[in-house]
């Protein structure tokens, strides 16, 4: 089956004058593949250029040398309109502040293009609901709480129905309760869809990575590399004191002291 | 929302109260003739107002002056966008930018009356030309403070420039561009009242001028007056449209 | 080289427009005849008497004006921020000083003081001191009020409060003001000078405007940009730079 994203080796460095070489090697010959449908989280302590990894995927980073950048089979290199049919969600909300919630989703599906303007009304107004924002979608952002904010960032991703979601840790600056909460919606209405969307989510949290994916990466501090992957076969609604989910996020930890590099 | 700060008002008021004080204590000790009590200048400026006198010049000067502010505004936010967003554009600009604000206005004013003559236009440029550069370099530092983040969100959902000027900078601006608004609005009517009374044969200004030099402090006084108030006047709404506009 | 290529254009245009399209050297100079007049100028010949002697005579006053308003504007701007009731007292006085154009404070005060000094220099005043005033206020609030508590409870009073706390935590408005109201003066000098003084630059500009020949207006103006440029780029530049990354380590 061909894989929904595949990099095949690719290089990506940085000047970095305190470094004896001048550069700061973060992928070296790095490849990896995420299949279709599948929540791929990627997992790796901060500095190991995971977010990186995202923004090479949609093309707004360009690695220094790569064989292939390919998205279902078509190198993005070639075609990069492929990158419009790719939503990211970012840390922040990153909202503009003189929208409302629903303007601020009509904002992305306008940059990206990808629906027919007919369909906005009807697609904003869908995944607010989904998200349990119906009413609130025409309030200003600094009328909603954290939370309620990063459910229309992730609404401004889904409404154009993109075939990847890429996401950058969106519930690490949350408080434990709100970012339970938020996984909770986002695996609802991603098991909600009969034709599941790909995404990447990017964490450096072991125990949010055990209940939100079928795959797991670990990654190692730069110059990266994969030291685990792992499929997690799991059903929906996982709960985060199950004894399987538990079961898992033991042996990610084990994982990590093994092989990620940190010293214990 | 603020509240009706009572202090403020009571404190504001009594700064007025206290210059009319100083006022008229200065022109009883002075000479009437030499420099005129408050009553006797509110009572021309009533004059002046009342037989419709006053509405001419001040006309006149209003007009000019809002051209040139809108001019000044206009080129100004493109300037301050332009220079946020290239880095060439800020660098060619720099010493230019530089100049304008160590250039002796005066010069400005005698070299646009005398070279390029008396009229509106003249003024209207002139007073656009001397506003662009504080409201240029006033929207590029607010520019500043537009957070990495959202151009990086704006880049993820591919927004192209119309919309980002659009849907972005120019809502970013709102506040910004009020305060400036309001800055440039007084340099405007500054500049526009200068070049009357440094030439410019009609409004305020002019105004002022010939009491000057017919020795008339009173009506000098009472065209100053006017001067001031609408200054005042155009202070206050600004501060309300500030209040109105800014919903976030 | 960047910067300064719009200038070369710039001078470029100046001398095609005046050469070949607005022939009338008196009304539009062309920068050869404008150096010419610099040049007179640096070498101390004028219609009014010595040049040097009127440029010091302006430059005086302005130095004078922005050293009392820097200094009013400052002392007026800590109490205005510390205590919100002198500020909304201050605020319509200083709005009228920043309004009204210097040369009207001029027609007043010439009328109270007849032709002194003190007139454009208390006119300058008036309105250099605004700014100050109001960049201080600002920085006094911005003053942490955890910063605050710390003096009250180790007694920090009065004289020390003031030269010990507060003038070191706004170091940077400070600075930032003397560079606004120095660059705002030297805009602004001028329009002091036109009426009632026996010298200065203002009343040189008056001369030549009078008698239409616009070169050494223009040079007068190069002159005087030039000089608050210089003094810009020499003494507030370093300085800020230097307050600034002293502000940085104490972070």
């Amino acid at each position: 089956m061909i894989p929904k994203v595949s990099l095949d080796n690719i290089d990506l460095s940085f000047p970095d004058a305190s470094r004896p070489d001048g550069r700061k090697v973060i992928y070296e010959d790095f490849s990896l593949q995420i299949e279709k449908g599948s929540f791929t989280v990627l997992l790796g302590p901060s500095g190991c250029g995971k977010s990186t990894l995202l923004n090479i995927i949609n093309g707004l980073l360009k690695p220094n040398n790569a064989r292939g950048i390919v998205i279902d089979g078509t190198d993005l290199r070639s075609e990069p309109d492929l990158s419009r049919q790719m939503a990211y969600v970012f840390q922040g909300p990153r909202l503009l502040r003189w929208k409302t919630l629903a303007e601020n989703a009509e904002f992305g599906l306008r940059g990206l293009g990808v629906q027919p303007r007919e369909k906005w009304r009807d697609l904003i107004d869908k995944y607010f609901r989904a998200v349990g924002l119906g009413d609130a979608q025409h309030l200003y952002p600094h009328q909603v709480s954290g939370g309620m904010r990063q459910r229309a960032s992730i609404v401004r991703a889904w409404v154009n129905e993109p075939q990847i979601l890429l996401m950058d840790e969106p519930f690490s600056h949350l408080d434990e309760i709100t970012a339970a909460e938020m996984r909770r919606i986002l695996t609802n209405l991603w098991t909600s869809e009969e034709e599941r969307r790909t995404i990447v989510f990017v964490t450096h949290d072991i125990s949010e990575a055990a209940q939100l994916a079928t795959d797991i990466i670990m990654l190692t501090p730069a110059p990266s590399r994969i030291c685990l992957r792992r499929k997690v076969d799991l059903p929906w609604p996982r709960r985060m004191d199950s004894d399987e989910v538990i079961a898992v996020e033991k042996e990610l930890r084990h994982a990590f002291a093994e092989r990620a590099g940190i010293g214990f | 929302m603020l509240r009706f700060d009572t202090s403020a008002a009571l404190a504001q008021i009594a700064s007025v109260v206290v210059l009319l004080v100083v006022w008229a204590a200065a022109a009883i000790i002075v000479d009437m003739r030499a420099l005129p009590a408050p009553w006797l200048v509110f009572g021309t400026l009533g004059d002046l107002i009342l037989s419709g006198q006053a509405f001419v010049p001040l006309g006149e000067t209003l007009g000019r002056t809002l051209a040139g502010f809108a001019l000044g505004m206009v080129l100004g936010t493109g300037y301050g966008i332009a220079a946020a967003l290239s880095r060439t554009f800020r660098e060619l600009t720099l010493w230019l930018l530089q100049i304008s604000i160590f250039t002796p206005t005066l010069i400005l004013i005698f070299l646009f009356l005398i070279s390029l003559g008396r009229s509106n236009l003249t003024v209207i440029v002139l007073v656009g030309l001397v506003v662009m550069p504080v409201v240029g370099t006033y929207i590029r530092d607010a520019m500043g403070d537009f957070e990495d983040e959202l151009t990086e969100m704006a880049d993820s959902f591919k927004i192209g420039l119309r919309e980002r000027v659009t849907g972005m900078y120019l809502p970013f601006l709102v506040p910004p561009l009020l305060a400036a608004g309001r800055v440039a609005f007084t340099l405007a009517w500054k500049v526009a009242f200068l070049s009357e009374i440094f030439g410019f044969p009609n409004g305020i200004g002019w105004q002022v001028k010939t009491g000057y030099d017919i020795y008339n402090i009173q009506l000098l006084l009472a065209w100053l007056m006017l001067f001031i108030f609408v200054l005042l006047i155009a202070e206050q709404l600004m501060r309300l449209a500030q209040r109105r506009f800014v919903k976030w | 080289m960047l910067n300064a290529a719009p200038v070369v254009v710039g001078i470029g245009l100046w001398w095609t427009i005046t050469t070949f399209v607005l022939v009338q050297p008196r009304l539009f100079p062309p920068p050869q005849d404008v150096l010419a007049e610099l040049l007179r100028i640096l070498s101390n010949d004028g219609p009014l008497g010595s040049t040097y002697a009127h440029a010091g005579a302006t430059l005086l006053r302005l130095l004078t004006a922005w050293a009392i308003a820097f200094v009013i504007g400052t002392l007026l701007g800590v109490l205005a921020g510390r205590k919100r009731l002198v500020f909304d007292f201050m605020a319509n006085p200083v709005w009228i000083a920043m309004s009204v154009p210097s040369v009207v404070w001029v027609f007043i005060l010439l009328v109270l003081f007849g032709i002194e000094n003190i007139v454009p220099v208390s006119a300058l005043v008036l309105l250099l001191s605004a700014p100050v005033f109001l960049g201080t206020a600002e920085g006094v609030r911005a003053i942490s009020k955890d910063l605050l508590e710390m003096c009250d409870s180790y007694h920090v009073r009065g004289w020390q409060r003031l030269t010990e706390f507060y003038l070191p935590s706004i170091a940077s408005y400070m600075v930032a003001n003397a560079r606004v109201s120095f660059a705002y003066g030297i805009r602004i000098v001028l329009i002091a000078e036109v009426i009632g003084l026996p010298n200065g630059v203002g009343i040189l500009v008056a001369y030549w405007s009078d008698t239409l020949f616009m070169a050494p207006i223009v040079a007068w103006g190069i002159l005087l940009t030039a000089v608050g440029m210089a003094v810009d780029l020499l003494v507030f530049g370093p300085l800020q730079r230097r307050i600034r990354q002293e502000s940085e380590l104490s972070r």
